[in-house]
């Protein structure tokens, strides 16, 4: 039956997506009924059971299934990097490209490493890559953090800056590259036995190259 | 009494303060949420990154979202106030949404998903609009009300209870949503993930790689297997039976408790992720409880005389009388105020509105003020009302809204004239 589903998601999502702003409205207009708010609460917590049940997000109802997947003792996952023109590497900061984090942008880095087309890789890289070279000028010029960012929410992810310092050891942003990364911790799961970088492809945006790595 | 309530054995409250406080602190914290957010950037990721939705990855619905932004914070600003809460806060949900849906297409991250949550608490408010008695609405609604039945509200109160619907249908939501985060666990690891620490340990390390931050509480879990294998089975059991406790009406105090630890725990071990989720689960504590402790109560009692004839100001009276839990304000006309409190000099009751606190008489302005002091929470107010500029303002509007009161401020609707 899922499977049944799945094959006409196409057709499902973006019907139910439009269909379900325009019965609320009608709904809400109707409010003042008993029977519409019935309706509609009625509706939204079966689709919300269902969604939840089934594990998948039926736009503009989602379920919270965070942190679902069971961890492996070797976790693999991708990173980005920058690459100066002295071939320097440093650690991709991705507030230079909100909304993703590093989960995301590994799964991104994923894709690119080994499913998406060369003209994708390179618009991805692309985009990476200027934002980068823009929130670093930022950094640098001090505009980073903006006067406004201690009334702002706090990230929710508090992962590594760039600061200043750091990028004055760095020539110009020229590439962005790939590493798999694969960690395997200890029988009793207090530390990590083994931290393993695969260097998996690089992009040279300047020169529109598309180099990759031997997977070792 | 508990901490936290159970809307869905009992949606109604003797007073209307929690409903109120959930929409001030619901929109408010929803609206720093959406104006902070770089809705301008997203339009230039290069493509999407969600195929069931790729449908929404659409230059049009990008470059849509920095104007949303600014709409549905100016209707979260209305939403707050309590204004037409049926359509400034169902457009800003179903806005909001969208918005959110369109963000999805290039990820769905946890806030994502929580806002989600905020926004379906705004259309449950919008759906039950009228149960909120404390909002600019209930004001607005005070038009159909004759001056009679006003006087009698504001001198006898009305003894009635608030049905609270929003939470009571936000409550399921919530405790679906809790539970999909605990079968999403099973569904996808299996009953042995339950029998160590260890995926909580790995969960730890790994992240703490990831993102290079290293937090001396995750180390310390980490190195203790049964503190790990507690707090991840704990959680579970929270988050799954959390929905049992709202359908059976018991108390929902221990795992409301459960979870905001559980949120605190994830906070101090892997970082600030679902942040937002303390927010909601916050609304449904007993605010109430707190502030009838807070708010003046009898033996403080002040008296309050005003114009039986003025429609206007018992318009303006009526949300006083329902945050007045606590009947600390005495409210009387001139016809039965008593004498000793008003036959006095410098009383006039046809110039303008008096309380009378501990036999001190306050007129006019200062009545005003005297009546947001009784209420403790509007100690901010109070302070405000005292400097100068705002007292010289202040005392303006009230002369001319006295002076003026049988020209512009009377309504002619009368109920009586309808039947």
């Amino acid at each position: 039956m899922l499977e049944l589903l799945s094959e006409f998601r196409g057709i499902i999502f973006p019907v139910f997506y439009v269909g379900f702003f325009l019965g609320t409205l009608v709904l809400l207009a109707l409010s003042d009924r008993e029977v519409a708010r019935s309706v509609w609460v009625g509706g939204f917590i079966l689709v919300l059971l269902a969604v939840t049940v089934v594990g998948t997000p039926l736009m503009p109802v989602v379920e919270m299934h965070k942190f679902s997947q069971p961890n492996d003792e070797q976790n693999t996952a991708h990173e980005f990097v920058v690459v100066d023109a002295d071939g320097n590497e440093l650690y991709y900061d991705y507030r230079a490209a909100p909304p993703t984090t590093g989960s995301r942008s590994s799964t991104i880095a994923g894709h690119m490493v080994e499913e998406y087309p060369d003209e994708d890789r390179i618009e991805i890289a692309e985009f990476y890559l200027s934002n980068a070279q823009e929130y670093r000028s930022d950094v640098e010029s001090g505009d980073y953090p903006p006067p406004t960012e201690p009334l702002a929410p706090p990230r929710y992810t508090d992962d590594k800056q760039w600061s200043a310092e750091e990028l004055e050891e760095f020539e110009t942003f020229e590439a962005i590259r790939i590493y798999e990364r694969t960690l395997t911790v200890t029988d009793d799961n207090t530390e990590i036995e083994s931290h393993e970088r695969d260097r998996r492809l690089t992009v040279n945006v300047g020169n529109q190259t598309i180099t990759e790595h031997e997977h070792t | 009494m508990s901490a936290f309530i159970n809307y869905f054995a009992d949606d109604s409250r003797s007073s209307p303060i929690n409903l109120a406080a959930a929409r001030v602190v619901l929109g408010a914290y929803v609206l720093w949420r959406v104006v902070f957010l770089d809705w301008g950037f997203y339009q230039e990721w290069p493509r999407d990154f969600n195929p069931g939705i790729n449908f929404l990855y659409n230059d049009l619905l990008f470059s849509l979202l920095p104007y949303q932004q600014w709409l549905v914070a100016g209707l979260l600003a209305l939403f707050i106030v309590g204004y037409k809460i049926k359509w400034t806060g169902g457009l800003a949900s179903l806005l909001l949404m969208q918005m959110l849906s369109v963000k999805s297409t290039i990820y769905m991250s946890g806030t994502v998903e929580s806002m989600f949550v905020c926004a379906y608490f705004i259309l449950l408010f919008a759906f039950f609009h009228d149960d909120d008695a404390l909002s600019a609405d209930a004001v607005i609604r005070t038009k159909e009300k004759s001056i009679d039945q006003l006087n009698w509200f504001l001198k006898e109160g009305s003894n009635q209870t608030y049905r609270m619907r929003p939470f009571k249908w936000g409550l399921v939501i919530l405790g679906l949503m809790y539970l999909g985060a605990a079968w999403g666990k099973l569904l996808n690891g299996g009953f042995e993930i339950y029998l160590s620490g260890a995926d909580l340990q790995r969960d730890i390390v790994y992240n703490q790689v990831a993102t290079g931050m290293y937090r001396p509480i995750g180390d310390f879990v980490v190195q203790h297997e049964i503190l790990a294998w507690l707090g991840f089975v704990g959680t579970a059991l929270v988050q799954s039976l959390f929905i049992v406790a709202i359908v059976l009406g018991v108390t929902v105090t221990p795992f409301i408790l459960g979870l905001i630890g559980f949120h605190v725990g994830v906070i101090l071990t892997l970082g600030i992720y679902f942040v937002d989720m303390i927010v909601v689960l916050s609304l449904y504590a007993a605010w109430d409880v707190g502030y009838r402790k807070i708010a003046a109560d009898q033996m403080n009692a002040v008296q309050l005389v005003y114009d039986e004839r003025c429609y206007f100001c018992a318009r303006a009276l009526y949300l006083f009388k329902h945050l007045d839990i606590n009947d600390s304000v005495q409210f009387y006309t001139q016809s039965d105020a008593p004498s000793e409190l008003v036959d006095r000099d410098g009383v006039d009751l046809e110039k303008e509105m008096y309380l009378f606190r501990d036999g001190e008489a306050y007129g006019g302005y200062d009545a005003f003020r005297h009546l947001f002091k009784q209420f403790r929470i509007f100690f901010p107010i109070t302070l405000l009302m005292v400097l100068p500029p705002v007292r010289m303002v202040g005392e303006r509007i009230y002369e001319y809204i006295a002076d003026n009161r049988d020209r512009h401020f009377v309504c002619s609707y009368n109920p009586d004239d309808t039947s």
